[in-house]
């Protein structure tokens, strides 16, 4: 996976780059509340960081999010939203239903801290699924191909 | 209301949608198609949807293009041999007119439709006056549609996030089918 596309200009571009990208992908998840934005187009936001650093550092640059490390970090995602969903069953909602959450705050606020847990689901599993994708596609080999 | 700016943003639409498919060297192809879905995320949003605006620049301009970059990269630039042998022509007119008809029949209907924002559209009239009077009080969010998306049709997001989820494992799998078979026939 490694090739010959980094330059000192690319490098710094991407170390100038980065920080401001990883704040911007936690503003979008976090704020969708109030703004446009969400678990979705943050996830997206996150894992466009992570695959232009892989793109200009090669397969060295991984942060410890290998293949298994972001199919993980999808699955824990899915499993945020579904045991929530499920949670929310077993305090005596129905599934998904976040207001019977026992948070110990005002309704509306118990069911805004449940839809930020599955933003921050889906944000996960958007940002693990597109890594994964990414990295699928650049250990691939094209001479496996009949 | 349709303004000029959504009428110049549609025409760019078009244009890079046709010029998607006029060239023909494949990286470039990619980069009009990043060019299409930037274009249609300024539509997006001067039609006030910005989420659909932001996803659509996220995913359609940003990470796609990106994808479809390095499957080029990992395969060959250009049209295939068998792809640049001449299109026949009766079949490609008989499609063109079938579809022409049906573009021209959609577009007939384009005048019936309610203008957008009609307040007594069926569109706004179901289920839009609870989230836009309630969503508010009853979700906790002000973004109504984070309210809709994150709470009042959190099992469709839970389908699309399953989606997405199995559409990963399928891209592991089939791509791990031929790394699988490579090495079990050493060539």
């Amino acid at each position: 996976m490694n090739f010959p596309f980094g330059s000192p200009l690319l490098d710094t571009a991407v170390r100038l780059l980065i920080p401001f990208i990883l704040l911007f992908a936690a503003y979008v998840v976090a704020h969708g509340h109030y703004s446009p934005g969400g678990g979705f187009q943050g996830g997206v936001i996150l894992a466009g960081s992570l695959i232009l650093l892989r793109l200009v550092h090669g397969g060295d640059a991984r942060w410890g999010l290998g293949p298994a490390a972001s199919l993980g970090l999808a699955s824990i995602g899915l499993l945020l939203y579904t045991g929530i969903g499920l949670s929310s069953l077993v305090f005596g909602g129905s599934f998904l239903d976040y207001g019977a959450l026992p948070l110990g705050l005002a309704p509306h606020q118990v069911r805004a801290a449940g839809s930020f847990g599955i933003e921050v689901g889906v944000g996960l599993v958007v940002t693990g699924i597109m890594v994964v994708i990414f990295d699928a596609l650049m250990a691939w080999d094209p001479d496996s191909v009949d | 209301m349709i303004t000029p700016l959504d009428t110049f943003f549609l025409l760019l639409v078009l244009v890079s949608a046709v010029a998607v498919l006029w060239v023909r060297d494949l990286t470039a192809a990619i980069v009009i198609f990043g060019a299409f879905s930037l274009f249609a995320a300024m539509l997006f949003a001067s039609l006030g949807a910005l989420d659909v605006a932001f996803t659509e620049a996220a995913v359609g301009a940003a990470i796609t293009t990106v994808l479809f970059v390095t499957v080029i990269f990992r395969t060959e630039r250009g049209v295939h041999r068998d792809l640049k042998r001449r299109v026949r022509r009766r079949p490609a007119v008989a499609v063109a007119l079938v579809f022409g008809l049906a573009a021209a029949s959609l577009l007939r209907s384009v005048d019936h439709l309610p203008p957008v924002g009609d307040p007594t559209s069926p569109a706004s009239r179901h289920v839009s006056p609870r989230y836009q009077e309630d969503g508010r009080e009853e979700t906790g969010a002000p973004n109504l549609v984070t309210a809709v998306l994150a709470d009042y049709r959190s099992h469709d997001t839970l389908g699309e996030t399953v989606v997405i989820f199995t559409a990963g494992l399928a891209c592991l799998l089939v791509l791990a089918e031929g790394e699988r078979r490579r090495r079990e026939e050493p060539s």
